[in-house]
C-alpha cells in the first residue's frame, strides 16, 4: 500500500487511489466541481488543483494517481490563488442570478466563492448567452449557469446507460443539451439534478417551491421498493417538497430513482384518512367478542410489507393475543428488477420491508399473500379481520374485496381511503412512511432507520401507538412506549437485531446476520 | 424522425466501422458520408447513423456540434470560406470577407436568399503563402483579390464555375531541398514516380532485415526531433512503447496541420504522399503496429483524396496489407478525415477525436505511447517527421546530422508568410538566423516597409521584435529566446501592422478553437478576445493591459493541454513588447493605424462600417 503525505500527515492509500479521493478520505477537503465519487474523473473544472511533489505545475488532484511517497499540499498562497482564479473564470459568463436560482443555498459556486472570498470580478464584457430550456419531462436547464463539468453527461453514459445528454458547441459556448426531440427521460433522470454542482439542471417539480435555507432536511430511507435507497427529504411547513439521494455504498451508491423521488405526493393527498371511525377499544372488544363466539382462529389479520419492523412485531403480538392464524401479507410487485449499467438497482418489490415479514411469518406465508385469508373468510372460518396497511395504492385482489362482504367485523388501519376502508366498521387513520420513526429491512437484509419528516394528519395516530393500545386493552401489554423502545424489544426478541438500537443503526443502517432461531410460524 | 438509409450507404458505413477497433470511431467519417449522400448533416441523418453505429443520438449531436467543417442543412450550395486568421488577414483576408459580404448582401455565417452561397469566415486554412485564400466547398482558391472573388461569384451564378487545382510553387534558394525535392515534379504523387526515385526501398529493407529495436536505436542516434511543434526526440518517443504489451499498437500520422502560419504538411501530403506512407511503414515496424491512421484535417479534402489513392496504390503493389513487401508483416493504413478543430492537432485531442468523440485532450500521464488510442500504446508523429524517415534510413545518420545543429539535426520546412516578398515553404537546415530567412531568402519585406515583429513558430509562439531577429532558428536557440520553433510557421509583420489588431486576431483564433473542457482556457480565451476587441475598437481602459497579462498568467499551466498556454504566450509577449501601441489605443480611444488609413487587418464588421 503506497504511503502518501497530505499536508505533512502520512496516510496509507490503496494503490492507484487518486489524490483528491485520498485527501477527502483523510478528511482534507479539496474543492471540486467535475469530480464525483460515483463517476469516472474528467479533470476539467481545474478547481481541485493541488501541489504534488512530483510536478512543478499545480495538478488536478482528481486525476493524479497516488504513488508511494507522494507529497500532496492542498493549501497555500499559490494554490488558493489558482482556485480564486478558476472561480473568477467560472463566474464571468455566469448570470449571477442567485436570488431566483433554485440551487441557491446549496450551490458549490456560491460556497467556494464565499470560501475563497472572490467577491469582485475584473470582467466588464458582455456575457455569453446560452438557452434556458426543457431537457425532458422532469428537467430544465439554465444554460447560462452551466459550468460544463459534464457530471450529468457522464451519469447518463456510465450509470443510467441511457446517454441522452451531451455537450454541444465548443469553447465558452459549450453547454449541456439533448439531441433535438430526444428528451432525457429515464428512471434515474433526476440524479443529474442532484449532481449538478450549480443551478443549471433543475427538477421542474421542485422549481420555485422552497428556499432551501427555510426548509428542513431529514435523513431517511426511501420506501418505494425493497432496495431502501438512502434519501434526504426536504420539507417546509409540514409539507414534503422533494426527495433526493443520500449516498450509501452498501445500498444505492449515490443514486435514487425518479419514482422514489416522487413517492411523496400521496402523503399530502386529499384521500388521506384523517378522521377515525370507531376507536381502538371498539376494535379490540369486537374482535374479542368474535373470538369468544366462534373460537380460536375466527379473527384474522392482514398486514402490508410497507409496515416497519416495530409495527410488524406489534401486529404479530396482536394476532397472538387474538388467537389469530398467520396474517395475510399484502405486498406489491410491479415490473421486473432493473439493474442499470452503473450497478444501481430498482427492485420489483415495491414495498420496503418484505424481508422482515418473511422473518416473522416465513417466505411461504408472504408468497401466499392474501389467498389463505380469502379462503378462510370464504370458508367461514374467519369472521372478523384487522387490516394494517401502509402501501399507498395497494393492489387489493378482487377476491379479497369480495370476501370482505362475508365478514361480521372489519377494522382497518390505513393511510388512504380505499374500497377496504369503505367497508370497515372501524377505521383508524395511520401514518405514512414519512410521518413516523421505525426500521425497514431491505432486500439485502440491511436494517435502516426511517425518520419522521412531517406531522401526520390531525386524526391519524402512529400505528405503533394504536397497536400497543389495543394490546394493552387486550391485557397483552403493560404500557404504550415509543417506537424506539419497541425496537429495543425487537432487539431482545430477534437474534439478528441483538445489540442494536436506533443509535447503532446510524445514518447508513446495519447489515443483519442470518436469524439463528427458526421462523416463528403462526400460533 | 426516421430516415431510410440505402443499402449502399449502410455497406459503406459498415466498411468504415470495420477499419477501427471500435465502431464508434467511424463516427466522424460517417458524418462525412451523410454529407455526401444528403448534401448536409441533418438531424434525421444523425439519428440514423447513431442507431446504425450503436451510439446514442446525443453523442452524435455532441460530436457534430464540436466540429465546424460539416455542412449544415442551412448552408448554401456553395460555401465560400474565407480564411480570417492572421497570415491571411495580414494580406487582406478580412477585406476579402468584407468584399464578398457586400457583394452577396450577406454577413459571414449567412446564406443568400437563393440558397446559392453561404459566406463563412474560417480559421487558418494552412495555405498562408497563397494569402488571402478562399475555400469554395472543398476547393482552395489562392491569392484571391476582390476582382477574382467577383469572378468566382459570377461564374458560380452562371454555372460555369469549375474548380481548378491551384498551381504549386516553392521559392528557390541556395539551400537544396531534400524533403521538398520532388514535390513540384509532374505526377510526384504517384507510386510510379516515387518508385522511380528509389521509393519504398528503405521500408522494404527495414521490414525485411532490421529488428524494430534497431530502427528505434537508429532514429534515436539520428537526433530527429518531432516536426509538429514540440520538438520531442522521435526515437525516444517510440522507445516508450511497451514492446511486451499484449495490446495492439497504433501509429497515427498527424496531418491535422492547423497551426496558423503553417502549411508544409499540406504540400507533403498532396505532392509526396508515398514518402509519408513509407515513413509510416518504417515507424509502424519500429513499434510493431499493424494499424496506422492518418488523421488529416477536414479542410484538406483534396489531400485526403490524394492520400487514399496513394494508400490504394501502395496496397496494390503489396507494400501495405497482409504481407508488406511479401514479409510476414501486416500493416493497414486508414485515412481519417477530421472536421474542423484545431485542438485535434494536439496528440491526445487527436486520439480522442479519432475514437469518435469531441476532440477533448486527455491528461498526461499516461502518455499515448503507453495508453493512447482506445487505451492501447499509440505513437502520434507529424507528417514531416515521418517523411524524414526514409531519408534518414537511406542516407544514414551521418548524412542527416550534416544538416542543422548538434541538438537539432536535419532540415526543417519553414513556412514563411505575412509581409515578406516571397512567402512560401523553405526547407532549410535547422539553426539558420531568422534575419537571413526573412531578408536573404524570402526577399525581405515589401518595398518601403520595415520589419516590426515576427512570430517564429506558428501563432502559439511568443513574438520577436525587430531587435531579436538574429536568433538562430532551431529548437534550443528559440527556447533560449523565450519563444519556440513550434511547427515552423514564420509570420512576418511590417511596420504598418497594428499589433493590437494582430493580437486580437490571434486571440479570436484561440477563443474559437478552445475545446471548452478546462475552465481557465474556456473562459480565459473568450475573455481575452473580448478585451482585445474593446481595445482595438476604441473602448479600451488603462487597466485592461494589466488584466490581459494577469488573465494570461492565470491560464498558463492550469489546463489539461497547452492551448491555454498557446494563447497566452503570444498575448503576453505582444502586450509586453508593444505596450506603447496598446497605450496609444487606450489614449486615443481607437486604433491609430486605422485613423491613418494604413491597416490591412480590418475585421469585416468594421470594414463595412467604414464604407
Amino acid at each position: 500500500m503506497p504511503k502518501v503525505k497530505i499536508n505533512g500527515k502520512e496516510v496509507e492509500v490503496a494503490p492507484g487511489t487518486l489524490a483528491l479521493k485520498a485527501c477527502l478520505e483523510a478528511g482534507v477537503f479539496v474543492p471540486h466541481y467535475c469530480y464525483h465519487p460515483g463517476l469516472t474523473p474528467a479533470g476539467n473544472c481545474r478547481m481541485c488543483l493541488v501541489k504534488v511533489s512530483n510536478s512543478r505545475k499545480l495538478e488536478a488532484s482528481c486525476m493524479y494517481p497516488c504513488t508511494d511517497h507522494l507529497e500532496i499540499t492542498t493549501e497555500g498562497p499559490d494554490i488558493d490563488k489558482a482556485r480564486r482564479d478558476v472561480l473568477e473564470f467560472l463566474l464571468i459568463n455566469h448570470p449571477l442570478d442567485c436570488p431566483i436560482c433554485d440551487k441557491s443555498g446549496e450551490c458549490a459556486l456560491q460556497d467556494y466563492t464565499y470560501t475563497y472570498r472572490r467577491g469582485v470580478s475584473r470582467f466588464v464584457e458582455p456575457k455569453n448567452i446560452r438557452p434556458t430550456k426543457d431537457l425532458g419531462p422532469n428537467i430544465k436547464i439554465w444554460g447560462n449557469r452551466c459550468i460544463v463539468c459534464t457530471r450529468c453527461v457522464r451519469f447518463c453514459e456510465e450509470i443510467s446507460g441511457t446517454g441522452e445528454l451531451c455537450v454541444v458547441n465548443r469553447g465558452d459556448h459549450a453547454v449541456v443539451d439533448v439531441f433535438p426531440g430526444v428528451p432525457i427521460d429515464n428512471p434515474l433522470s433526476l440524479n443529474v439534478v442532484d449532481i449538478c454542482p450549480v443551478g443549471a439542471l433543475i427538477d421542474k417539480n421542485f422549481l420555485y417551491s422552497a428556499r432551501v435555507w427555510f426548509a428542513q432536511e431529514t435523513k431517511t430511507v426511501c420506501a418505494t421498493c425493497s432496495r431502501g435507497c438512502n434519501a434526504l427529504v426536504t420539507s417546509l411547513d409540514g409539507r414534503i417538497k422533494r426527495i433526493v439521494a443520500r449516498p450509501n455504498a452498501a445500498v444505492n451508491q449515490y443514486w435514487m430513482c425518479d419514482e422514489g423521488r416522487r413517492n411523496f405526493e400521496y402523503v399530502a393527498s386529499k384521500r388521506r384518512l384523517d378522521s377515525r371511525r370507531g376507536t381502538f377499544e371498539e376494535m379490540t372488544s369486537a374482535a374479542r367478542a368474535i373470538v369468544k363466539r366462534y373460537g380460536s382462529g375466527s379473527v384474522g389479520g392482514v398486514v402490508s410489507t410497507y409496515q416497519t419492523v416495530e409495527e410488524m412485531h406489534l401486529f404479530a403480538k396482536l394476532m397472538k393475543a387474538l388467537e389469530a392464524p398467520a396474517p395475510g401479507i399484502l405486498t406489491a410487485e410491479r415490473g421486473a428488477r432493473q439493474v442499470f449499467p452503473g450497478g444501481f438497482v430498482i427492485e420489483a418489490d415495491k414495498t420496503p420491508n418484505r424481508a422482515f415479514a418473511v422473518r416473522l411469518w416465513g417466505e411461504a406465508s408472504v408468497q401466499d399473500g392474501l389467498a389463505r385469508v380469502v379462503t378462510d373468510i370464504d370458508g367461514g372460518r374467519i369472521k372478523g379481520l384487522i387490516v394494517l396497511n401502509g402501501i399507498p395504492h395497494p393492489p387489493w385482489p378482487q377476491a379479497f374485496l369480495a370476501a370482505m362482504e362475508k365478514l361480521e367485523f372489519l377494522a382497518v388501519i390505513d393511510i388512504l381511503q380505499s374500497p377496504v376502508s369503505d367497508r370497515a366498521s372501524v377505521v383508524l387513520p395511520g401514518t405514512a412512511w414519512a410521518e413516523k420513526d421505525g426500521v425497514f429491512v431491505n432486500v439485502d437484509r440491511r436494517a435502516q432507520r426511517i425518520h419522521c419528516v412531517v406531522p401526520p394528519p390531525a386524526g391519524a395516530r402512529l400505528e405503533v401507538d394504536t397497536l400497543q393500545m389495543a394490546l394493552v386493552a387486550l391485557g397483552a401489554r403493560q404500557a404504550v412506549v415509543s417506537a424506539e423502545t419497541v425496537f429495543g424489544e425487537c432487539a431482545r426478541e430477534y437474534s439478528e437485531f441483538a445489540g442494536l438500537d436506533y443509535a447503532k443503526l446510524g445514518e447508513h443502517g446495519v447489515g443483519l446476520p442470518e436469524a439463528t432461531e427458526s421462523v416463528s410460524a403462526a400460533p | 424522425m426516421s430516415l431510410q438509409l440505402t443499402q449502399g450507404f449502410i455497406n459503406e458505413l459498415e466498411a468504415l466501422c470495420a477499419r477501427y477497433p471500435k465502431r464508434e470511431a467511424a463516427l466522424l467519417p460517417a458524418l462525412r458520408l451523410l454529407e455526401q449522400e444528403f448534401g448536409s448533416v441533418t438531424e434525421e441523418g444523425m439519428a440514423a447513423v447513431a442507431k446504425r453505429i450503436g451510439v446514442s443520438p446525443a453523442k452524435v449531436y455532441g460530436v457534430f456540434t464540436f466540429y465546424t467543417h460539416y455542412r449544415r442543412p442551412t448552408d448554401g450550395k456553395y460555401l465560400l470560406q474565407v480564411c480570417a486568421t492572421l497570415p491571411c488577414a495580414l494580406r487582406g483576408g478580412l477585406d476579402l470577407a468584407g468584399h464578398l459580404g457586400n457583394r452577396l448582401g450577406i454577413r459571414p455565417g449567412e446564406t443568400t436568399p437563393d440558397g446559392l452561397f453561404t459566406l463563412k469566415k474560417v480559421e487558418c486554412l494552412a495555405n498562408c503563402d497563397k494569402a488571402p485564400c478562399l475555400q469554395v466547398n472543398d476547393d482552395y482558391v489562392d491569392v484571391v483579390n476582390p476582382e477574382t472573388a467577383d469572378e468566382i461569384v459570377e461564374r458560380i451564378r452562371s454555372g460555369t464555375w469549375k474548380p481548378e487545382l491551384p498551381p504549386y510553387s516553392i521559392p528557390t534558394t541556395k539551400y537544396e531541398p531534400i524533403l521538398l525535392k520532388h514535390v513540384l515534379e509532374r505526377d510526384s504523387f504517384t507510386v510510379d514516380h516515387y518508385l522511380a526515385r528509389g521509393g519504398y526501398k528503405q521500408a522494404e529493407r527495414v521490414i525485411r532485415t532490421m529488428k524494430p529495436a534497431e530502427v528505434i536505436e537508429l532514429v534515436k542516434q539520428s537526433g530527429l526531433r518531432g516536426r509538429g511543434g514540440a520538438g520531442f526526440p522521435t526515437g525516444m518517443k517510440w522507445g516508450f512503447v511497451p514492446a511486451a504489451s499484449p495490446k495492439p499498437k497504433y501509429l497515427i500520422c498527424n496531418d491535422d496541420e492547423s497551426e496558423p502560419g503553417t502549411f508544409k504538411d499540406k504540400m507533403l501530403t498532396e505532392r509526396d504522399p508515398h514518402r509519408v506512407i513509407e515513413g509510416i511503414l518504417i515507424a509502424a515496424w519500429a513499434i510493431q503496429s499493424h494499424s496506422a491512421y492518418v488523421y488529416i484535417r477536414g479542410e484538406f479534402g483534396y489531400g485526403a483524396q490524394v492520400l487514399r489513392r496513394a494508400v490504394d496504390e501502395a496496397a496494390a503493389k503489396g507494400f501495405l496489407g497482409a504481407k508488406c513487401f511479401g514479409a510476414d508483416y501486416r500493416l493497414d493504413v486508414t485515412v481519417h478525415r477530421g472536421a474542423g478543430a484545431y485542438i485535434c492537432g494536439e496528440e491526445t485531442g487527436l486520439i480522442t477525436s479519432l475514437e469518435g468523440n469531441r476532440g477533448y485532450p486527455k491528461i498526461k500521464p499516461p502518455f499515448p505511447a503507453v495508453e493512447g488510442f482506445f487505451r492501447s500504446p499509440t505513437i502520434v508523429n507529424n507528417v514531416e517527421t515521418l517523411a524524414c524517415l526514409p531519408l534518414i534510413l537511406g542516407n544514414g545518420i551521418d548524412w542527416f546530422r550534416k544538416f542543422g545543429t548538434e541538438k537539432s539535426p536535419g532540415t526543417k520546412i519553414f513556412c514563411l508568410c505575412g509581409h515578406v516578398q516571397r512567402p512560401g515553404l523553405y526547407e532549410l537546415p535547422l539553426g539558420l538566423p531568422l534575419r537571413e530567412m526573412i531578408y536573404d531568402l524570402a526577399g525581405g519585406l515589401p518595398e518601403g516597409r520595415a520589419l516590426k515583429a515576427v512570430i517564429p513558430g506558428g501563432s502559439s509562439a511568443a513574438v520577436l521584435t525587430v531587435d531579436e531577429v538574429d536568433v538562430k532558428m532551431d529548437f534550443d536557440s528559440l527556447a533560449a529566446a523565450k519563444t519556440m520553433l513550434g511547427s515552423g510557421g514564420v509570420i512576418v509583420m511590417d511596420d504598418r501592422t497594428c499589433m493590437v489588431e494582430a493580437l486580437w486576431n490571434i486571440l479570436r483564433f484561440y477563443h474559437h478553437e478552445s475545446c471548452g473542457q478546462c475552465t481557465p482556457c474556456r473562459e480565459g480565451t473568450g475573455w481575452l478576445d473580448k478585451i482585445l476587441a474593446r481595445l482595438e475598437t476604441g473602448r479600451g481602459r488603462p487597466e485592461d493591459l494589466g488584466i490581459v497579462l494577469e488573465v494570461c498568467d492565470e491560464m498558463v499551466g492550469r489546463t489539461i493541454c497547452v492551448l491555454a498556454d498557446a494563447a497566452a504566450m503570444p498575448a503576453k509577449s505582444i502586450v509586453q513588447k508593444f505596450r506603447p501601441e496598446f497605450e496609444a489605443h487606450v489614449a486615443q480611444q481607437g486604433c491609430p493605424f486605422k485613423k491613418n488609413g494604413q491597416t490591412r487587418t480590418v475585421p469585416v464588421e468594421l470594414a463595412a462600417e467604414n464604407r
